[in-house]
């Protein structure tokens, strides 16, 4: 749909990337804001006062009220951190001080490691108990629930407003993961119902090395930073800092200012393009894929009564031929793709994957064309390792 | 990949060599798992008069693994444990050094020699 905006496929013709839900290849428009900044402006921001620093002050600023926008939300619910995971870690950690021993932090099945881990760290610390939303706990005492939005392994698209209203009426928290979402999908936090939303750059054609934690104003004022330093507070002495009680409290130091700049372009790009377009030509690639591979995607209808739809990424286990030469052979043919248990390895072993799933996912610019291809390759290796 | 490898590779892992059980001659067994992609293997290993006299394997492998596994089960045919253990990939590989320089796969590739040095 796009392909002529990524100049990868300029210097790599025969390139099929399948691998998108890993990391999204970079438009023109970010590489050039990038570039921009490093060739014209590449100045520190908000402490300095000549022009090309408040230019980048000003880009960096400009960036946030992007990405804001883009999710429904205010300038002063965004921070910047350095990936999801990252962000991930500072809601973890920011709220742990309102957990008391007993109280349930919900997970889901489907959770990427990174949105488990934090979490099992803030429970040992607390006293607090991991609950899985597939043991069907009981739900009282949960005062933290977490999810992904979209499913990094399946794909696949989930609703639980139902349970979010459960945990909001006792005063508990809600985190989405919306790594996979949000270069998939429309993304609005009050139709969502979370407090917190985390995301990363890399994941919807930005630069590596950035990523977002949305709070919710009244959300904010109870976090507490992961990490503490210069630009964070009103004053400081030999005895003590009060901390400012907004957003930058939680972005001490230098951040990746041009990594932003190219987040703000990034999301200049997918409105550009148009997120229900997107989302349209996910679906429609998923389908036609389905469709072509058959019986090889993993079937994912009848697991989760939450679950709306499929979008943009497919598992394909294989009952003997490893995960990792598939992925050796595809790209023999140049054809990119995840192998492997994807950081996920909770649904792996639900799932009995020990060895995990060959992963393709899509991007704007993935055609029917690079289904038929892989399809056709994944078939060739399966008869090259049967056959003879 | 170099492609008469892979071709080896692929061979091998239809047609390994010294893939099997050999419980009944075995003096020792050893094992391994790679945690990150589920792979795991079991050397049998018989030895006499202080020499390893036959070995082979098992164990659930991707191609590289089994790849790995076969070729050191030909190689220490004849040594020491001490001096099975020494092994190295660039010995086994001989002239393929392709695979050195990926590390993932070369991780793969050595799951067998990590199982002995448990040994």
């Amino acid at each position: 749909m796009n392909r002529n905006d990524f100049p990868i496929f300029k210097n790599q013709p025969s390139l099929v990337y399948l691998d998108s839900a890993n990391t999204t290849l970079k438009p023109q428009n970010v590489i050039n804001a990038v570039q921009n900044y490093y060739e014209n402006y590449s100045a520190n921001i908000g402490r300095t006062t000549y022009d090309i620093s408040e230019h980048a002050t000003a880009a960096f600023n400009d960036a946030r009220t992007k990405v804001a926008r883009f999710i429904g939300a205010q300038p002063s619910e965004i921070i910047f951190s350095h990936s999801a995971t990252h962000a991930i870690n500072q809601a973890a950690f920011g709220i742990m001080h309102l957990l008391q021993p007993g109280d349930k932090i919900l997970l889901t099945e489907f959770e990427h490691n990174s949105n488990v881990v934090a979490w099992q760290q803030v429970a040992k610390r607390t006293g607090a108990k991991i609950v899985w939303i597939d043991d069907n706990p009981n739900l009282s005492d949960v005062k933290i629930f977490t999810y992904s939005l979209v499913s990094n392994i399946t794909g696949e698209l989930f609703d639980y407003r139902s349970i979010v209203k459960n945990v909001h009426t006792q005063g508990g928290l809600v985190l989405v993961d919306a790594t996979q979402a949000i270069s998939r999908l429309p993304i609005n936090v009050d139709q969502l119902g979370c407090d917190l939303l985390a995301f990363s750059s890399h994941k919807m054609y930005g630069p590596s090395g950035v990523g977002v934690l949305y709070a919710r104003q009244e959300t904010m004022g109870r976090l507490q930073p992961l990490v503490y330093g210069s630009q964070t507070f009103v004053s400081i002495s030999r005895a003590s800092t009060e901390l400012l009680e907004n957003y930058a409290k939680f972005e001490p130091g230098t951040p990746n200012i041009e990594g932003v700049i190219g987040l703000g372009a990034a999301i200049e790009y997918l409105n550009q393009v148009g997120m229900a377009k997107i989302q349209q030509h996910d679906e429609q690639l998923t389908t036609y894929a389905l469709k072509t591979l058959q019986n090889a995607a993993l079937n994912t209808t009848t697991r989760s009564s939450h679950i709306k739809k499929q979008v943009g990424v497919l598992p394909l286990p294989h009952p003997t031929i490893h995960p990792h030469d598939f992925a050796m052979l595809l790209n023999e043919a140049n054809i990119a793709v995840r192998a492997g248990k994807a950081c996920s390895d909770i649904l792996m072993q639900k799932l009995e994957l020990e060895r995990g799933v060959v992963r393709i996912s899509f991007g704007v610019y993935t055609t029917e064309t690079d289904i038929d291809k892989f399809a056709a390759e994944y078939q060739e290796i399966i008869a090259r390792f049967t056959n003879g | 990949m170099d492609k008469l490898l892979l071709e080896e590779v692929i061979a091998r892992y239809k047609h390994p060599k010294h893939r099997g059980d050999t419980k009944s001659k075995c003096c020792k067994k050893c094992s391994a798992k790679n945690l990150s992609c589920g792979d795991d293997v079991v050397l049998y290993i018989g030895i006499q008069s202080g020499k390893i006299a036959n070995a082979s394997f098992n164990g659930s492998l991707c191609s590289i693994a089994n790849y790995g596994a076969d070729l050191l089960c030909e190689s220490v045919i004849g040594k020491t444990v001490g001096e099975a253990k020494s092994i190295t990939s660039q010995e086994l590989l001989k002239t393929n050094t392709g695979l050195l320089g990926n590390p993932v796969r070369l991780k793969c590739f050595e799951l067998a020699q990590d199982a002995l040095k448990l040994l």
